[in-house]
């Protein structure tokens, strides 16, 4: 019996062999033994893959149980060793370095200090000149305004003074005029006619 | 929140891949690239495991593939599938491992045939070991003594689904050399698993062809 190439299978196990290929082999394997043994042995094997599973994404979890066991250790080093500290050093020590860190720490405050006055004072100075600034503006507004009102009464008054001025002249040339010829009139009237 | 998902829904607005990976080649875009990972990582890591045999390493070979995916980013070309550009990337780094791990085995053991499932074996933790069931074990054993060509072929047709004609694209081979790689890794995975098997008919008659591993192409 001439058995199929062993590619051939391939397709045919995994369900990509066209409907004739499909029927060709399948008549074979109801004829071969052999081959039946084989592809099922084929399909057992591809079966069982299945049972190695992948472990799932591990997560990084931490494992507290020798940092426990580490900080706990750490801690009692620690403390063991300040109270050696404490027990040997001497008070003088203590003294000093307190002085130290006193006048340290006093030096730090000052600093701080000087600076936080030096911030508040350079504010308040800023927005009093605004302050003032403004209140310059506002002033020069209202002089100037006042000014400009006065100009033009000053103008008004001229003019009307000179309006009057020119009347009082022209009544005053009138009447000069008048008494000119009253006065020749009369000079007319009061003549002796003595005269040959 | 986080278990409510829209799969669909996100297909609508989403890039597809070969976009996605156009923008990561010509805007350097890290946010599309993020993406590309978040959806490949997993099969990228289910091949990279099961290539090697061992979760860390695998794990460690998926690390590289994206590393690797973003520095070779410029010869993407956006005519081909990326989803193909990724597996070669990544088939590629197993092979490397795996070369590199037989010639550390090699002068480990100096000329001794000690072989490589040990290696293998030494691998998993105690934790994954217990984790895994004797019959998983038993099946990883025995496709780590399969060569890589045949792992390989079996790994994409059965665990990762690929047709044939998609394996062939993906190994850059004939579909019949595929075919016929396959036959030979079903005909020794099957001699390994089942040990009472009877002599087999067509090994008996004519020898197997012996295919030598194609060098894997470098991208």
């Amino acid at each position: 019996m001439k058995h199929p190439e062993r590619e051939e299978w391939i397709p045919f196990i995994f369900g990509e062999a066209d409907a004739g290929q499909k029927r060709q082999l399948e008549s074979h394997l109801d004829d071969c033994a052999e081959c039946r043994d084989e592809i099922q042995s084929w399909k057992r094997s591809l079966g069982r893959l299945d049972s190695w599973e992948l472990p799932p994404v591990a997560k990084k979890r931490a494992n507290f149980a020798p940092l426990v066991k580490w900080a706990a250790a750490a801690a009692v080093m620690l403390c063991v060793g300040f109270a050696i500290g404490r027990i040997t050093a001497a008070q003088m020590d203590v003294e000093k370095v307190r002085a130290a860190v006193e006048r340290d720490l006093r030096g730090q405050l000052a600093r701080i200090a000087r600076d936080e006055a030096t911030k508040t004072t350079s504010l308040a100075i800023k927005a009093l000149s605004e302050e003032t600034e403004g209140k310059r503006a506002a002033d020069k507004a209202v002089i100037f305004a006042v000014l400009d009102r006065l100009e033009t009464q000053h103008t008004t008054d001229c003019l009307t003074l000179k309006k009057e001025l020119d009347t009082l002249a022209i009544n005053a040339d009138a009447g000069l005029r008048q008494a000119e010829e009253q006065f020749v009139q009369f000079a007319d009237y009061s003549r002796p006619v003595t005269q040959p | 929140m986080k278990g409510i998902s829209f799969p669909g829904l996100s297909l609508l607005y989403s890039r597809t891949d070969e976009e996605a990976m156009c923008r990561v080649k010509t805007h350097d875009d890290h946010g599309e690239f993020d993406r590309l990972v978040a959806r490949w990582e997993r099969p990228i890591r289910r091949l990279c495991v099961r290539m090697t045999g061992d979760v860390h390493r695998g794990e460690d070979l998926k690390q590289e593939t994206f590393v690797r995916l973003f520095e070779k980013r410029r010869d993407y070309q956006p005519t081909g599938k990326f989803s193909t550009f990724l597996w070669r990337i990544a088939l590629n780094l197993c092979y490397d491992e795996l070369r590199r791990q037989n010639r550390r085995h090699e002068i480990l053991t100096s000329g001794d045939e000690g072989d490589i499932r040990d290696m293998a074996e030494d691998a998993l933790t105690p934790d994954a070991r217990a984790a895994t069931s004797e019959e998983g074990e038993l099946v990883r054993k025995a496709l780590m003594q399969l060569p890589e060509m045949y792992r390989a072929v079996i790994i994409l047709r059965h665990y990762e689904d690929m047709k044939l004609a998609r394996i062939a694209e993906v190994l850059e081979i004939p579909e019949g050399t595929v075919n016929s790689r396959m036959a030979e890794a079903l005909a020794r995975l099957s001699r390994i698993l089942e040990p009472r098997l009877k002599p087999l008919p067509f090994s008996e008659s004519k020898p197997n062809p012996i295919i030598l591993p194609k060098e894997p192409c470098v991208l």
